[in-house]
């Protein structure tokens, strides 16, 4: 069984757009003065090309992070920004491949077909396990209600979540689409570590929220209710609220509300890159220095859009 | 190139931080958070459902998106007469009854329709041929809603036309309640075909190329650099087993719309749960064969060689 999974995830992993990567390098040689916007280019062409060769479902799927010749996968829109980073993803769609990666990152997407599919696959005891050997484990969106302790606004029935981030979910708070947002959030510890400004870019899709965090869990960032959403308020229970948390940490778990891997901003990525070498885990190595935001700074938000990026 | 110029610019612009909103003012939906939602449905499977009893089926057999009609396209299709936006309290209560994205057709051109959906709260809005088109010209102008949208396409060239008009989210057309494939896969074809040779292109001969499939040159070029759509791309219209949405998905989509497919067929909770792994494990053929197996019966489909006597839904827009 060791064997089948190994031949398979060198198949999954198998750079399948090397020509693009030469083209890629050949033409940084050539026009130096544009690295940034043809990289952003051509991350996008990569990108897509890898797209047509290896699609996904909207699973569970890491980040490892030893330097470059390492197998690992993540969700696709993961994938460029760690690789700005230096870091290389795989996606996990079977229990068995979490043995072989140092981290993992639980994406969005619709938290009720996740627990769904990830139930199929058995892949709840396999991600608990996970969770527990103390790797890392960032969770955005879905993947936060995955790895809440408690979640609440859930399907008929309730759905199975992973646990282990000490606090209560809302899924689901802001509202439906209509009530999907962009803002800027403030977050101090993050520019602290990483640089850059001391505020980001926040994309809240049917986002949800952190309404109560245990002792141990440190707050990353809140951001205001809508004080036009009186929904959202009688739901949080507690009479009202004026801001909801959106990021959080609890050891070498990371859970953010919003979505990360829809703007060009790496320090999120490489602030969980970070959280394993500080606790004394196997060191994810982050090689090179984060330039997103560098070029949010710099008013470049032409190719801002977050498509696949 | 502004925002309040009415014409969003997909490239995100280059009005800094304009877009971006304090919660609790007023809300706009920039064009990134229309195009998020999608993203997120990426590799998912979106199905039809005319009941709330359907719509939880579809859930529990792990759809990413329901989409709420009154009736599915094989009986608008037997039905004949004139097929408009479903009743709103239908798709209020298939909408309390799920928990994932709930979208809905409006006509073609019909934007009250589309602002009516809007109202009720539904997630994303679906400008389908499949209803008999309000207008034959314009299609509904997409940048002023604050719901996303999703459109039809036959090829390259409709693809980015209905991008230009705001829509955050392409399905290819194929030919909605026949149960036949062979349209949707002439146009995923079509749409990846063209995207093949634009790639190849020298940037000089872009020009020509765009004005050839009549698409905004900005949107053509930002394909090719792209090399793909710019937004999300779902395959549509005749997909009825797994195998057939795992050949969407191996031509290249992001994901899969199933219709008639599900509900007129024999066993619809477990043909659903087979085509979302199918969609997910779309290049494993062990588990495709696995899952294809004791389905009970497909539904019945129409051919189309040369019957002149169907319909073609996806004709009726350009």
């Amino acid at each position: 069984m060791g064997k089948q999974n190994e031949v398979r995830r060198e198949k999954s992993s198998s750079p399948s757009s090397s020509s693009s990567r030469k083209f890629r390098q050949k033409q940084q040689k050539v026009l130096p003065q544009r690295i940034s916007w043809e990289n952003r280019m051509k991350f996008g062409a990569e990108e897509a090309e890898l797209h047509l060769k290896a699609r996904h479902r909207n699973e569970v799927r890491h980040a490892q992070g030893r330097a470059l010749p390492s197998n690992l996968i993540i969700r696709m829109k993961f994938g460029a920004t760690l690789r700005r980073i230096g870091v290389r993803g795989v996606e996990i769609r079977k229990p068995e491949q979490l043995d072989n990666v140092d981290g993992l990152i639980i994406p969005g997407g619709e938290s009720t077909t996740m627990a769904k599919l990830a139930n199929y696959h058995n892949l709840f005891p396999a991600m608990r396990e996970f969770v527990s050997t103390g790797k890392p484990v960032w969770g955005t969106c879905a993947g936060l209600i995955l790895l809440a302790n408690k979640a609440v606004g859930q399907k008929l029935g309730g759905q199975e979540v992973i646990g282990g981030l000490d606090c209560t979910v809302h899924r689901n708070f802001f509202g439906s689409q209509l009530e999907s947002f962009e803002t800027l959030l403030s977050v101090p510890q993050l520019a602290e570590k990483e640089g850059g400004p001391d505020s980001c870019r926040g994309v809240f899709i049917r986002a949800p929220a952190i309404l109560e965090v245990g002792p141990d869990v440190e707050v990353l960032a809140d951001c205001p209710v809508p004080s036009d959403n009186a929904r959202t308020i009688i739901c949080a229970g507690e009479g009202k609220k004026e801001r909801v948390i959106v990021a959080v940490r609890q050891g070498n778990l990371l859970g953010t509300a919003f979505h990360p891997e829809l703007t060009s901003d790496s320090r999120w990525h490489s602030f969980f890159l970070k959280m394993g070498k500080e606790t004394g885990e196997r060191s994810l190595e982050c090689v090179s220095a984060p330039e997103g935001y560098l070029e949010d700074c710099q008013g470049k938000r032409a190719f801002d859009l977050p498509i696949f990026q | 190139m502004s925002s309040d110029s009415g014409v969003v610019t997909v490239y995100g612009g280059n009005n800094g931080g304009a877009a971006l909103t304090e919660p609790g003012v007023k809300k706009t939906s920039t064009f990134s958070v229309k195009v998020g939602l999608a993203q997120m449905l990426r590799g998912g499977v979106i199905m039809d459902v005319v009941s709330p009893d359907q719509a939880r089926v579809a859930e529990e057999a792990g759809a990413c998106a329901v989409m709420a009609l009154e009736r599915v396209p094989a009986d608008i299709r037997a039905g004949g007469g004139v097929a408009r936006m479903s009743d709103p309290g239908l798709i209020k209560e298939i909408k309390r009854a799920v928990t994932i994205p709930v979208m809905a057709k409006a006509r073609i051109g019909h934007f009250v329709e589309a602002q009516i959906l809007e109202a009720i709260g539904v997630d994303y809005v679906d400008e389908s041929e499949v209803l008999t088109p309000a207008d034959d010209v314009h299609h509904i102008n997409k940048h002023n809603f604050r719901v996303p949208f999703v459109c039809g396409c036959r090829d390259l060239g409709e693809a980015l036309r209905r991008i230009r008009e705001g829509a955050a989210m392409i399905r290819t057309k194929g030919e909605a309640g026949t149960g036949n494939i062979v349209e949707a896969v002439r146009h995923v074809r079509s749409v990846m075909g063209d995207i093949r040779s634009l790639r190849n292109m020298d940037d000089d001969e872009v020009f020509a190329f765009a004005k050839r499939i009549a698409a905004p040159y900005d949107l053509v070029m930002q394909t090719k650099q792209l090399g793909r759509l710019p937004v999300v791309h779902f395959a549509a219209g005749g997909v009825a087993t797994p195998a057939d949405a795992a050949l969407m998905m191996q031509l290249g989509c992001d994901g899969v719309f199933v219709g008639s497919g599900i509900f007129k067929s024999g066993d619809p909770a477990r043909r659903a749960r087979a085509i979302v792994q199918a969609v997910t494990h779309y290049s494993d053929p062990d588990i495709l064969a696995e899952v294809s197996g004791g389905l009970g019966e497909a539904m019945v489909g129409i051919n189309l060689n040369g019957d002149a006597k169907v319909e073609r839904f996806a004709a009726r827009s350009e």
